[in-house]
């Protein structure tokens, strides 16, 4: 048990790093650059409006992956047992829902 | 809208202290926004103001940060079986339709009485929508306080059930957070309506949420997760829209967005240790506390028309600064109870499950 929990947070620590240079690169890349950046995302018209939502959406992934992992690292997670109840009683709706019908065959 | 923007593109100078200014209410705000689903973005616009951003790119900017933010946070809670996306998606398409038209009569007001006019109209929305719904969720949260003894489930409201039995064909669509079917009919005002509260305070979901729970009759959780959808549709839309006039400093966006991603993620882990009614009290305090904020400004607004004696200089910058501050007691007086919520909820879990306590320290 101890084995498998090391590894996991093994594997946690690395994805939150992975995510954190990322992010990191990114934002350096944007601030380094701001005169110019500032000028192609504030044109206006089509091509211009795509860059700040594109930027949005790629900061969602590896800024909200890196502070996902993050609080993990930091042993802030969800109730296991909230999770584990709704995950029971989501089971249970499925179950009743696939249940096959008897067939007669010839 | 040009012209606007020629008048408005005028972005800031950063330093340390902005970056440190905004990294803190954005995650505060994002805070808020994981747990109740919305709410944390409405000092964000008058923050920004406050720093020099002029107003336009301030609310585009405050827009552009949102939606990656209700994306992160909605993801984290349908991991948690919390949201709603079709639900979502349906709500969202209306809402959108409710923001352009929000903004439509926004510019016609500026257009016809000024910004005094469209300031008035900003806080009189503020103060009718928060003083009937803010009180009503409380009034809520209050009752549920005391009736909750442990029960999981939430009662539907009357007005739900009743909605529910109205069958009207071939538009009864079934929602898994209703677990009944609903007429999409009864949607699309309430999504239109939210919309229209976007575009004028920023923050749809205090009619949103509020409108799930008591009219199609969504638990409270799962009101608040839903309604993080309903965001990123209406701010990727919007984001759009602005961004097509260059309005969005994404500097400013980009800083915001470190603080709330962290925010929202802490928001979203807190909805697992509490039960509905939490949602439904801080969602209760912060629409009264800001409801508060706003009415101190409309004497002001007034004065600028002309409808009541002029004020003098001193009293109106003692209003705008009290009003400001009140509005930052609001988010931080949410982003206090869910942090307490979270922490009562982690220390709770850590005491019954001592083993599970054990490994975590062993690692």
């Amino acid at each position: 048990m101890g084995t498998s929990n090391k590894k996991l947070r093994k594997g946690r620590v690395a994805k939150m790093f992975g995510y954190g240079a990322l992010t990191v690169g990114f934002y350096t890349a944007v601030f380094a650059n701001q005169s110019a950046v500032m000028l192609s995302f504030t044109k206006g018209g089509i091509f211009a409006a795509t860059l700040p939502v594109l930027t949005a959406f790629f900061l969602s992934f590896s800024h909200g992956g890196f502070t996902n992992y993050f609080w993990q690292v930091m042993g802030i997670e969800a109730s296991k047992k909230k999770i584990q109840r709704r995950q029971e009683q989501k089971q249970q709706v499925e179950r009743e829902q696939i249940r096959p019908q008897p067939r007669l065959r010839a | 809208m040009q012209d606007i923007t020629q008048e408005a593109v005028k972005f800031i100078d950063l330093n340390l202290i902005t970056i440190a200014y905004l990294f803190f209410v954005g995650f505060v705000g994002g805070l808020v926004s994981g747990f109740i689903g919305s709410g944390g973005a409405f000092v964000l616009t008058p923050g920004m103001m406050s720093l020099g951003v002029p107003a336009l790119v301030a609310v585009a900017s405050n827009m552009c940060h949102k939606f990656p933010k209700a994306l992160v946070g909605a993801i984290k809670r349908a991991k948690y079986g919390q949201v709603d996306l079709k639900l979502g998606l349906i709500f969202g398409v209306f809402a959108e339709a409710g923001v352009l038209y929000g903004v439509h009569i926004q510019e016609s007001i500026k257009r016809s009485f000024g910004d005094a006019g469209s300031n008035l109209y900003v806080s009189a929305a503020f103060v009718l929508v928060l003083g009937i719904v803010g009180s009503f969720v409380m009034r809520d949260a209050i009752k549920s306080l005391k009736d909750s003894d442990g029960q999981e489930e939430e009662k539907v409201p009357k007005l739900a059930r009743r909605l529910q039995t109205i069958n009207i064909p071939g538009t009864m669509v079934y929602f898994k957070s209703l677990k009944a079917k609903i007429s999409v009919l009864f949607i699309i005002p309430l999504g239109f309506a939210t919309g229209m509260l976007a575009a004028t305070i920023a923050v749809g979901g205090f009619l949103g949420v509020p409108g799930m729970m008591y009219v199609l009759g969504a638990p409270s959780l799962m009101a608040s997760a839903t309604e993080l959808v309903v965001a990123f549709v209406m701010g990727v839309g919007g984001s759009f829209k602005y961004a097509l006039s260059g309005l969005v400093d994404i500097r400013l966006v980009m800083i915001i967005l470190a603080g709330s991603l962290f925010g929202i993620q802490l928001g979203a882990i807190g909805t697992t240790y509490v039960k509905g009614y939490t949602i439904k009290l801080v969602m209760g305090v912060i629409m009264i506390t800001v409801l508060f904020s706003r009415a101190l400004m409309i004497p002001v607004y007034l004065s600028e028309l002309g409808l009541i004696q002029t004020l003098q200089e001193s009293t109106v910058k003692w209003l705008k600064n009290g009003s400001f501050a009140i509005m930052i007691f609001a988010l931080l007086l949410g982003a206090f109870i869910v942090l307490r919520a979270l922490l009562k909820g982690l220390k709770a879990e850590r005491q019954s499950t001592p083993q599970a306590a054990l490994e975590r320290s062993e690692v």
